[in-house]
């Protein structure tokens, strides 16, 4: 898993305006959470906490986890000392007791895993029966579209170079063809509400947009899930 | 709304029947040993059927009916094959095979009140008119235990294609929403079908609304033999990728929403 504390600044503060974070990923996350007020709902890999932030706003009882330490320092900055906020690990178990949360929410965090079962049974098991989990991954078809010689049906680890206001780093994560997704979410219990594509928002600065995109309100980036805990 | 629709590219006897002229071109494409129906599709498919023994299945969209015709001698009982063709082969005894629309299966003649415990859509559910209402009727027809079972071709693969074709860029074919012409290139290319693009939300966004849920998935992929002896079509399948898989069951205690 990549390591985040050491470039955890430069993630949080590209994270803030980015086009596919701050205009796409967070706003459809938030979206697809529907009715937020007055539920308990955990942020699985918050990172700085954007999301778990903006869910807060909207009137939830919010606790989040992250695996860098650096990350929920600044998580912690952000949403006040008395946030409940942790270190944890999304491969292991994780510290809530049963039933705790109406809503899980993770968020461009699974892709870093090569197993997706104990994780998605953790997210069970904290979740009350009839909850909901929102996540978002990066859309399969992005792979094939990006590394048009790369086998598609394989469970594959790549890395991506990125540079996050300046600081450049690699981020290793695991490419799953569509089937492997809705097969584990089976395979943990779980049923899929919505599968969602969405467009960016629109109020989204022009400049931010690639050049190309001509009339279309969507492209292929990640790919988001509804799912219920029956 | 519509499903896709088959167009004669040509006046002549036999395209004046679009349906019949796609069906038979199916049919002769599937016969050739190197089709990938026969080299990953149907083995597939056979697989999550499982064991049929007794099994009252339904075919909707069945083609010639070859496929139910295996599945009978295979051991089910009560088989019926539906397509809008009507072209079928002369199926045996205890198979039915029935000339209607895969669209509303209950108002196919003779099927109102029937029960199955498969109800098959092998790569023919793009034909319904409306997937949301065939898989609606579908799933009223289920028995208790029953499920669909759903092809689709991988949206990806008609992205790619069309990307090449137009010179655009997948994103925009891949979210294109106005329908295209198409062609099988392998069944018959004087028929041009009219599809409608679809993502893979649109698909799977299908099944929830109709109140079914996804139990297993399945992306086949050719077997390494095959792949040895028709590398032709396994650069096919490297390239473009193939088809969806669906196992769907009712979601328990909820109705379909109207």
């Amino acid at each position: 898993v990549t390591n985040y504390d050491a470039f955890a600044k430069a993630y949080a503060a590209e994270n803030e305006t980015s086009l596919l974070n701050a205009w796409y990923c967070r706003p459809a996350m938030l979206d697809l959470s529907g009715e937020v007020a007055g539920r308990r709902v955990l942020d699985a890999g918050c990172g700085s906490g954007p999301l778990t932030a903006a869910l807060r706003d909207q009137g939830a009882t919010v606790s989040g986890f992250d695996l860098s330490p650096a990350m929920v320092d600044l998580a912690g900055e952000r949403l006040g000392d008395d946030a409940d906020l942790l270190v944890a690990d999304l491969a292991k178990a994780l510290p809530y007791d049963d039933h705790t949360f109406d809503l899980v929410v993770s968020s461009l965090a699974l892709h870093y895993l090569e197993d997706w079962i104990a994780p998605l049974t953790e997210f069970r098991r904290v979740l009350r029966p009839g909850g909901r989990l929102v996540v978002s991954v990066p859309h399969p078809a992005a792979y094939m579209f990006n590394y048009q010689d790369r086998d598609y049906f394989a469970l594959t680890q790549y890395s991506e170079e990125f540079e996050f206001n300046g600081h450049k780093t690699v981020l290793t994560y695991w490419h799953r063809p569509l089937h492997a997704m809705t097969d584990a979410f089976t395979g943990a219990g779980f049923r899929i509400e919505v599968v969602s594509e969405p467009p960016w928002v629109p109020d989204t600065p022009r400049e931010l947009l690639p050049a190309d995109l001509g009339d279309r309100t969507a492209f292929i980036c990640f790919l988001f899930f509804v799912l219920e805990s029956p | 709304v519509s499903g896709d629709i088959p167009t004669a590219g040509a006046v002549g006897s036999d395209l004046s029947r679009p349906w019949q002229a796609l069906s038979s071109g199916f049919e002769q494409a599937r016969a050739r040993e190197d089709s990938l129906d026969r080299l990953v599709e149907w083995p597939a498919q056979r697989e999550l059927l499982g064991d049929v023994t007794g099994l009252a299945i339904l075919d909707a969209g069945c083609g010639n009916g070859t496929k139910i015709v295996q599945l009978a001698s295979d051991g089910a009982a009560a088989s019926v094959g539906v397509d809008i063709s009507g072209n079928f082969i002369t199926p045996p005894p205890g198979v039915e095979l029935i000339e209607g629309d895969l669209s509303d299966l209950a108002a196919v003649p003779g099927l109102a009140g029937r029960r199955f415990d498969r109800i098959l859509f092998l790569q023919s559910f793009g034909y319904a008119a409306d997937g949301v209402k065939a898989l609606q009727a579908a799933r009223e027809m289920l028995t208790e235990d029953g499920f669909i079972l759903l092809t689709r071709t991988q949206p990806i693969r008609y992205a790619i294609e069309r990307a090449e074709q137009n010179g655009t860029s997948l994103g925009e074919e891949y979210f294109a929403t106005e329908s295209f012409a198409y062609r099988h290139r392998n069944w018959n290319d004087q028929v041009t079908l009219t599809k409608r693009p679809y993502t893979m939300s649109d698909l799977l966004n299908t099944f929830s609304a109709a109140g079914l849920w996804i139990e297993a998935a399945v992306e086949p992929q050719m077997p390494a033999e095959a792949a040895e002896r028709y590398p032709h079509k396994q650069a096919v399948m490297s390239k473009y990728l193939g088809i969806l898989i669906f196992k769907l069951r009712p979601i328990p205690g909820r109705q379909a929403e109207p």
